[in-house]
Order: structure tokens, then C-alpha cells, then sequence
């Protein structure tokens, strides 16, 4: 029975996506990206609960390929968190609000996160200067900023 | 010759003595565990995940002994002996369990020396919260219909984005959808469990997959999640067998509450299947929820910026899809900020779809967020909360009906959640169903009035901005218009349109009956409504027209009303009109569903 259920679900050839895969770097453009899944898999898989992929045990511990920042208040659990959400965390700048944003507040001992988040906001442009700016970059400017 | 006998005795003994004192006048720890049965000890098989005389975990590296998985006893014996003369490295590996045993044998001699990267691990992981973590299901993605948990180890309560969360996950590069199925359900996959940032999983679910994300927050003490956190370790390295039915994500969360305390016993609950929404819900009896927190998806924040804040709609996908700038120009100031930040997320998930390349994205990415930068209003998005996946109606159904033919059927459904059940905590417009089986009695006998293999349909909303397509597939052992019985196929697609509460899908399909002797094949379509309109009450109408050959046509009209009476109790009354029934063409149904 199952050898029919399967090959009726192999005459489907629909396309759609399932599984990630990450690409983090140091700069911004670090999105995750769907693989390209065929819905047969996915069919196959909805009888199923569990996600894939080799996930490790990594606890976060550094930034490995990326430049530390000139400040030293800086500590590698802010230049981690950075590095590895540049693009939300530059739309929470842009919108002035955000979790992302909270959080980097938090990290950095910020009091006053509503007025931390204006003045990130106002100098938004020279935080992120162009495409090719860098978490270390990024954590310098907000330091300049407040 | 016997006193020099004696003697020797005497003196032998004294030198025992001086030299072993602990061995005449105390037990040694091993001969104390075996004394008191520590082996026997409840906790003890929760720490080896024991279940039923053997362990679950099936790697070497999980145990001390060889013998590890079906010998409890012995396992304990080597750990003890490990500890005190330092070997296998047990004080490293095993946190939690050298933690129990030395409470448990009080006069246990550790070898103590240094753990240095447990130690960082602990120094890393100072939890003083715990959620579990419920992914919902997403629409257009069936591997993810019965939806996926996590723990999360949170330390402060402002940086939930920084917790640690521990996954379990079948490992497997499968691409083949027949060989992923096949060895997830005869668990020919290892299961093993990763830890990494929260953001990374957020990023997957909400950004990625579009699934929206329930974080319930647990009640346990510091100490108990200390006691999680250490039995993470322990499990990093060590696989299990992973079963998609049973021995899934969920059911090894499970492991984790049962070794924080006690006196909680939840793996036993599940025999047969664990779906996360029931490994949720056993919470409840535990009294271990203590928050519900809601994060919902991209796509439900572009829906809600598009349905419910713009003010003026029209053309404005020309402005989000096409970089109309006349149509934003024209836009009031408001309407400006809301469209900027609807086209940032769209740009967004354009990218993570594949549609842009890295630069376009990037380039126009930083060109909306620095335009958005420039307008210092905040944007308050207060996007409804869908029913608590708590209040949802248990996952296996078994329903009572009476209709108007006078016949009854019982039918049974394992999992998971259909068109006629009330939607009070699922996903509106994904139905998936499996091994339902229906037995009918009619006024001459009983019969096998159908089964179900698999049923699944998906019917996802199109927009101005997104397009999906819905589908469905149905394969079922059924009998036509209560004839003849045959394999049963149909594939279904088309379109649907809807909002929060109301949705109407238009479907094609190709409806065939197969069996050796004979087949029936007709193609046609389906027009169908579904409201969720009135809290407790779906309904829903629906008409359907198939052509056969030699001209054959078939006509069928329904409707159907459910009312929910309680969290697994429903009623459902249905009328359906069928003219290639040869009697009885028109018939109405009421039905007593029961949850459990």
C-alpha cells in the first residue's frame, strides 16, 4: 500500500520549499534563503513532525571570521549578536523600534532605549554607510552615536 | 600447625584492616548502590532515558558501560567506579548524573579534576527561564502541518532573542521523498540535538517558513532548569532512533520536563504517536504553563500592513512590486511610512524566496530602510492574536453520526485536523488527515465504509502580494456512491481568496476509482466557502460537479454547520444533495465529534 501512495505522490511535480539553510557573515545581506524542495518530499514529509538539517551543538562563542571593534566596551556576546542579525537589526534602526534593536539596548547597558532608538535612527545613514559595512563598523558607529 | 594457622590468619586479617579499613566496617558505594537498589531508582531510568527495561538513547557515548542500553545495573556499577578512580571521563560528561549519585551515595569518593568545557557550557547557559516552543504549522509547507517544538534556556527576561534553544531533529540529506519517509517512519534516521541562538530559530520560522511561533513559558525553579540545562550536555554528543510517529521532536522535549522534577511522568502518556500540539496540551494537567506569548509570522505582518493600515490601496502592490514611485509620492504621510515599511519586508522575503540576487537586494534594502529612517514616526502594529494553540481540540477524533438514509457511522481519525473540525488553535485552510477509517451499519449489515490513507489539503490565501496555489490529495480505500468499492485518488488545485475569518477556494480535480476490473476516471471542479465567521461555529458550502464517461455527470451540493460544545467536543450537521446516489439523493448527517 505504501509503494502506491508514494508513486501517486510521485506524479506530482508542484515545486515548493521546505528547508533552510544558512549563509551568516559580517555584513548585511545574510538572509535565509529556502532550498528548492520538491511538494512530493514535502507531502512525504507532512506525515512527519521533525525539521532536518546538521544542526550543531555550538553554543555562541565569538565571532570567528569577523573584525572585532575599536571599542572596548564591546564583548563578543554583542559582537555575535550583530554580526549575526545585521539586517534586522538595521530595519529596527531604520523604524526606530524592535525587538532586535531592544535587545542590542539591553546588551549594551542602554537606560533609556526610547531616546537610544531615536538617535540611532537619526544617524542611520552613517551607520550604514553602504552595502559593504560590517558588524564591527556598525557596533563602532552606534557607540559614536549615543 | 594450627596455631601457626591461625597466625597467619590473624595477621592477614589485621593487615586487611589497617590497609582496607572502609571494606570490613562500610560498605563500598558499589555494594551500597546494590544494597539499596539505587539502579532501580525512578530517576535513575529517567536520566538513561529508560523505558521499559531498555534505553532510548541508542549511542555508545551516552553510557559508561557497554551494556549501557539494556543493563541499567551495570551501567550505574561503571559509572561509580568511573567516578572514584577518575576514569572515562564520567565527571565531564555526565553532570547531572555524577550531580544525583553523589546526592544519592553519601560517602562516594569523586576523582575530582578539571571540566573545562563543561564549564564554560554552565558559565554560558545560566538559565533562570524556560519556554517550550511551538512553531505552528504553515499553510503551503505540509512538513510542517503538525507543527514543531523546542526548549528555550532564557537568562534575562529582555533577552529572549539571546536564549539557547535545544532542538532535537532527525538528521538526514534526504532529497528523495520516498527514502525520507520510509526511514523517518522505521526510524532509519538518528535523532540528535543541536543547541544554538534563538534569533537563528526565529529567523527560520518567522521569517522563512512564515509560521507563526507560540513561546510558553514553564514553571520550574532555577535549580530544575540547572538540571536541564546539565542533562543537555549530557545528550549532545548521543543519537536516537528517529521515529516521525513517536520518538519525534516533541516526545523528546518530554524527557527533558520529566528530568527537571521528579514527580512528572509525561513520556508514558504517549504509546503510539506524539503530535506537538498534545505534547503541549499534557502541560496543562501539570499545571506548567505559566505564560502564553505570541510571535507571529512576516507574512502575517505584510498582511496586516496591507488589509488593515493602508488607507489608500489602490495600485499600491504597482508601488511594493514594481518600484512605482508616483504611486508612493501620491500616498499621505502615513500611508507612506506604512507602505515603506511593508516594501522593506516584502524586499526581504523576496530574497529569502530566491527571487532577488544578493546585490539587488542588499542595494534596495538599504535604499528603503535609509528613506524609512528619515520619517521618526513609530508604526503600531496591534496584529490579532489567533486562538491559543491551548484551547485547540485534541489531535485524534472519534465521532458518532445518524442520518437520514438510516444508517450510522463510526468513524475514527488519528490525526490530525479536517475541514469540519472547529479551526480554534489550528492553521484556517490546512487539513490533513490520516488513516481514518469509517465502519457503517445500514438497515441489513455492518461494512467498511471507507478508508483513508491520506488526506491532505492546503488552502492558502492569495493577495496582491503573494500568489500560492491551494491543493489537495486524497487517497482512500472507498467505496462509489455506496456500489462498488475501489482505490480511491484525486488530486485537487486551484485558488483561494479570503481573510482572516472567511475564505472561498475554486479547485480543479480528477476524481479515480481504481480497481482490477473496471476503473471510473472524471474530471471537474469545486467551488467551496468555509467561515469561521462566528466564534464556536464553522460553516460552510459547497458545490462540486464531475463529469464521467458516456456522458455522465454528477452534481453534489453541501452544507455544513459544526458547533464546538467544549474543547474536544463537537456536533456537525451536514446535508448533502448527490444525484448518482441511486437513492436517497439527498441526505442529512448529524454527528457527535469526541477529541481525545
Amino acid at each position: 500500500m505504501k509503494k502506491i501512495i508514494i508513486s501517486t505522490l510521485a506524479t506530482l511535480a508542484l515545486s515548493t520549499s521546505v528547508y533552510a539553510n544558512s549563509n551568516t557573515g559580517c555584513g548585511l545581506g545574510s538572509v535565509l534563503i529556502e532550498d528548492q524542495s520538491s511538494l512530493v518530499m514535502q507531502v512525504l514529509a507532512a506525515t512527519t513532525n521533525g525539521t532536518s538539517g546538521n544542526q550543531t551543538f555550538g553554543i555562541s562563542s565569538g565571532t570567528l571570521n569577523c573584525d572585532k571593534p575599536d571599542n572596548m566596551a564591546s564583548n563578543d556576546k554583542l559582537n555575535t549578536f550583530v554580526a549575526d542579525n545585521m539586517d534586522s537589526l538595521a530595519m529596527d534602526i531604520s523604524v526606530g523600534q524592535g525587538e532586535t534593536l531592544d535587545t542590542l539596548a539591553s546588551l549594551m547597558n542602554v537606560k533609556n532605549v526610547s531616546l537610544f532608538s531615536k538617535k540611532l535612527q537619526a544617524n542611520f545613514s552613517n551607520i550604514y554607510v553602504n552595502e559593504n559595512v560590517t558588524s564591527a563598523s556598525v557596533i563602532d558607529s552606534i557607540v559614536k552615536s549615543i | 600447625m594450627k596455631e601457626k594457622r591461625l597466625k597467619v590468619l590473624l595477621l592477614s586479617l589485621f593487615f586487611y584492616v589497617f590497609l582496607f579499613p572502609s571494606s570490613l566496617f562500610s560498605l563500598s558505594s558499589v555494594e551500597y548502590a546494590e544494597k539499596v537498589k539505587l539502579y532501580e531508582h525512578s530517576y535513575y531510568k529517567k536520566l538513561l532515558h529508560y523505558k521499559n527495561n531498555y534505553s532510548e538513547v541508542d549511542s555508545n557515548n551516552f553510557f559508561v558501560s557497554k551494556k549501557g542500553k539494556k543493563n541499567i545495573k551495570e551501567e550505574l556499577f561503571e559509572t561509580i567506579k568511573s567516578l572514584e578512580n577518575g576514569s572515562n571521563n564520567v565527571l565531564c560528561r555526565f553532570p547531572l548524573r555524577t550531580k544525583w549519585i553523589s546526592e544519592n551515595i553519601k560517602d562516594l569518593k569523586i576523582k575530582y579534576y578539571d571540566c573545562k568545557d563543561l564549564n564554560i557550557y554552565i558559565n554560558e547557559n545560566k538559565a533562570k527561564y524556560v519556554s517550550l516552543v511551538f512553531p505552528n504549522s504553515h499553510i503551503n509547507s505540509p512538513a510542517s502541518m503538525y507543527g514543531h517544538t523546542f526548549l528555550i534556556f532564557t537568562q534575562e527576561k529582555n533577552q529572549i532573542l539571546l536564549s539557547n534553544a535545544v532542538n532535537y531533529a532527525a538528521q538526514s540529506d534526504e532529497k528523495n521523498g520516498f527514502l525520507f519517509a520510509y526511514n523517518g517512519i522505521f526510524g532509519n534516521y538518528n535523532g540528535k540535538y543541536s543547541m544554538l541562538p534563538y534569533y537563528k530559530k526565529i529567523k527560520e520560522y518567522n521569517n522563512l517558513e512564515q509560521r507563526d511561533i507560540w513561546e510558553y513559558k514553564l514553571d520550574f525553579t532555577e535549580e530544575e532548569i540547572y538540571k536541564m540545562v546539565l542533562h543537555a550536555y549530557e545528550l549532545k554528543d548521543s543519537y536516537s532512533d528517529y521515529f516521525f510517529f513517536l520518538e519525534n521532536c516533541s516526545y523528546n522535549v518530554l524527557w527533558f520536563l520529566e528530568i527537571a522534577r521528579e514527580n512528572i511522568y509525561l513520556v508514558n502518556e504517549f504509546s503510539y504517536k506524539t503530535i506537538p500540539l498534545d505534547s503541549i496540551k499534557i502541560l496543562k494537567k501539570y499545571n506548567l504553563i505559566t505564560e502564553s506569548k505570541y510571535r507571529y509570522s512576516k507574512m502575517k505582518k505584510m498582511n496586516y500592513i496591507l488589509k488593515k493600515k493602508i488607507k489608500k490601496k489602490k495600485d499600491i502592490s504597482l508601488y511594493i512590486k514594481e518600484d512605482n514611485t508616483k504611486i508612493f509620492n501620491n500616498l499621505d504621510y502615513e500611508d507612506k511610512v506604512y507602505a515603506l515599511d511593508l516594501k522593506i519586508e516584502y524586499i526581504q522575503y523576496l530574497r529569502s524566496k530566491n527571487r532577488l540576487s544578493s546585490k539587488e537586494y542588499l542595494k534596495k534594502y538599504l535604499i528603503l530602510l535609509k528613506q524609512r529612517s528619515k520619517f521618526s514616526e513609530k508604526s503600531e502594529y496591534n496584529i490579532n492574536i489567533p486562538k491559543n494553540p491551548l484551547l485547540s481540540h485534541n489531535s485524534s477524533r472519534v465521532s458518532i453520526s445518524v442520518s437520514t438514509d438510516d444508517a450510522y457511522v463510526l468513524e475514527i481519525k488519528p490525526a490530525y485536523h479536517n475541514i469540519y473540525d472547529i479551526y480554534d488553535g489550528y492553521l484556517q485552510g490546512a487539513y490533513i488527515d490520516f488513516l481514518s477509517i469509517g465502519i457503517k451499519k445500514d438497515k441489513d449489515s455492518i461494512f467498511l465504509d471507507y478508508l483513508n490513507l491520506l488526506e491532505i489539503q492546503s488552502l492558502s490565501k492569495r493577495n496582491e502580494l503573494i500568489s500560492p496555489l491551494s491543493w489537495g490529495i486524497k487517497l482512500a480505500y472507498n467505496h462509489f456512491k455506496n456500489q462498488s468499492d475501489y482505490f480511491n485518488i484525486k488530486p485537487e488545485v486551484g485558488l483561494t481568496y479570503g481573510n482572516d475569518k472567511n475564505f472561498v477556494s475554486f479547485l480543479v480535480n480528477t476524481d479515480v476509482y481504481y480497481k482490477s476490473s473496471n476503473n471510473i476516471v472524471s474530471l471537474g471542479g469545486k467551488v467551496l466557502f468555509v467561515s469561521n465567521y462566528f466564534s464556536n461555529l464553522k460553516l460552510s458550502a459547497s458545490y462540486s460537479y464531475n463529469r464521467y464517461r458516456k456522458e455522465v455527470n454528477n452534481n453534489v451540493y453541501e452544507l455544513f454547520i459544526t458547533k464546538k460544545i467544549s474543547e474536544n467536543l463537537a456536533l456537525n450537521l451536514s446535508f448533502q444533495n448527490d444525484d448518482l446516489y441511486k437513492e436517497n439523493k439527498e441526505r442529512m448527517k448529524l454527528s457527535l465529534y469526541y477529541y481525545f
